[in-house]
């Protein structure tokens, strides 16, 4: 038996989540020869300023297109946490801009507080690559794509002299990730 | 515009190698139920541009359904499929927004799922159908290792999208923030670099533009885009006079 990974990218709209969940998704099955699914999928509790999108990555074959046992949850607002959390899996990782995240669910997760906005607004000047900085925070965490299949899936889509800027916001998530990758449980706390 | 509806490469070949069987029985099933019931659907996005050659780079593509209205949106998901396919709705109904209601669901006939999302745009396909006179329709046959798939669907034009990318909030959003990643800033782009110097392009998105009322906020975000090309990446597009003469007749 193969394995399934699901990812949650959720946020507000304008937040480029669905864009995110299409650069892991190729990443994955363009770049890493894996089976992948995106999509941005709303039950009726999306109604109201959540946005979210999802990658279901795998192996084999993908049975069921639709993520509902999370692997691996992004939140980069309190709204999106509070209403995308329940799907999260026990032992799951649960990745929050601690900007925007106070309040934590309960729940046997691997958390991690990640300043993700901050980070993209230090390291590039643009908070709008948060959601860049967020995949490499989420490809580090995870392990589910290879780094370099990400970066070749970032190149892929953004036109020329402006690889720079995407690519340093993906170095930020990675460096922020860094050294938390091994620690199995807890919450953690990143500067 | 014959030639528009050929593509140089297969655009096939754009589509990720282990999807291209599935993707093709699909459009060999909405070549199916469009020939049944008649025109309730355009093909319209980012595939409606692949398709017809605009867009040659590989992503993983959605293809996005637009219907006249709920009734007919409804009478397509009750329409008899082939038994081959299997359908999953990823939304738990029809999300209704202020300017877009939609329905996400994903296709397969082999292995892999396919993103096939419903919408209803208020307007739109009547946009896209304002003059009958212009096929849509898009026929060919693709053959594709040994097996031929006959395809006959209404696909929007390249006149007819560019239009509406100018037009969209999220356009002129991700332009002025100058995001590198912007999908329509592209899809423009790319428009631009087919067709900018074919005089009967800019007739249309004339005609069309201007069925909308909307000539000057077309031709404004199309001179935005030029002077922000090189800030946003797109500096190695040549601005020749005649492009510059075509959009100034907008």
């Amino acid at each position: 038996m193969g394995f399934r990974y699901e990812v949650r990218f959720s946020g507000a709209g304008g937040q480029g989540l669905i864009l995110a969940g299409k650069v892991l998704a190729e990443a994955a099955a363009i770049y890493d020869d894996k089976n992948a699914t995106q999509s941005q999928s709303y039950g009726p509790e999306a109604r109201g300023g959540a946005s979210r999108s999802e990658v279901i990555i795998s192996d084999v074959d993908i049975d069921y297109p639709k993520a509902e046992n999370i692997d691996c949850l992004l939140a980069l607002t309190q709204e999106s946490c509070d209403k995308y959390s329940a799907d999260l899996k026990p032992g799951g990782i649960l990745l929050v801009d601690s900007q925007y995240v106070k309040k934590l669910p309960p729940g046997d997760f691997r958390t991690y507080e990640v300043p993700i906005t901050n980070i993209a607004e230090r390291e590039t000047g643009k908070t709008m690559v948060a959601n860049i900085v967020a995949l490499g925070v989420v490809t580090k965490l995870s392990g589910v794509v290879s780094e370099e299949a990400i970066r070749t899936a970032i190149l892929a889509r953004v036109p020329k002299g402006t690889e720079e800027l995407n690519l340093k916001a993906f170095e930020a998530g990675l460096e922020a990730a860094r050294g938390y990758e091994d620690k199995a449980s807890g919450k953690q706390k990143a500067s | 515009m014959d030639e528009d509806q050929v593509a140089e490469t297969p655009w096939y070949e754009h589509v990720i190698p282990r999807g291209r069987h599935n993707l093709l029985n699909i459009l060999v099933e909405l070549s199916r139920l469009f020939e049944q019931k008649g025109e309730s659907f355009i093909i319209i996005g980012a595939f409606s541009l692949l398709i017809r050659g605009v867009l040659t780079y590989t992503v993983l593509w959605d293809l996005d359904l637009l219907f006249k209205d709920r009734e007919s949106m409804d009478k397509f998901i009750e329409a008899p499929k082939s038994p081959e396919v299997e359908i999953e709705h990823l939304d738990e109904e029809l999300m209704v927004g202020k300017t877009i209601s939609s329905l996400h669901t994903a296709w397969r006939f082999t292995a892999n799922w396919f993103n096939v999302d419903y919408i209803l745009l208020p307007g739109d396909f009547d946009f896209y159908r304002a003059n009958p006179e212009e096929e849509i329709t898009l026929k060919s046959e693709v053959t594709f290792e040994g097996k031929s798939y006959r395809l006959n669907l209404p696909v929007a034009t390249p006149w007819d999208m560019i239009v509406k990318k100018l037009l969209s909030p999220r356009f002129e959003r991700e332009l002025e923030s100058r995001d590198s990643l912007s999908v329509d800033v592209r899809h423009v782009f790319h428009l631009l670099s087919k067709y900018g110097d074919a005089p009967a392009f800019w007739e249309r998105v004339a005609k069309k533009a201007a069925y909308l009322k909307q000539s000057h906020q077309v031709k404004g975000n199309l001179l935005r885009f030029f002077s922000l090309k090189d800030e946003i990446g797109y500096g190695q597009m040549n601005l020749d006079e005649n492009l510059a003469v075509m959009v100034s007749a907008l």
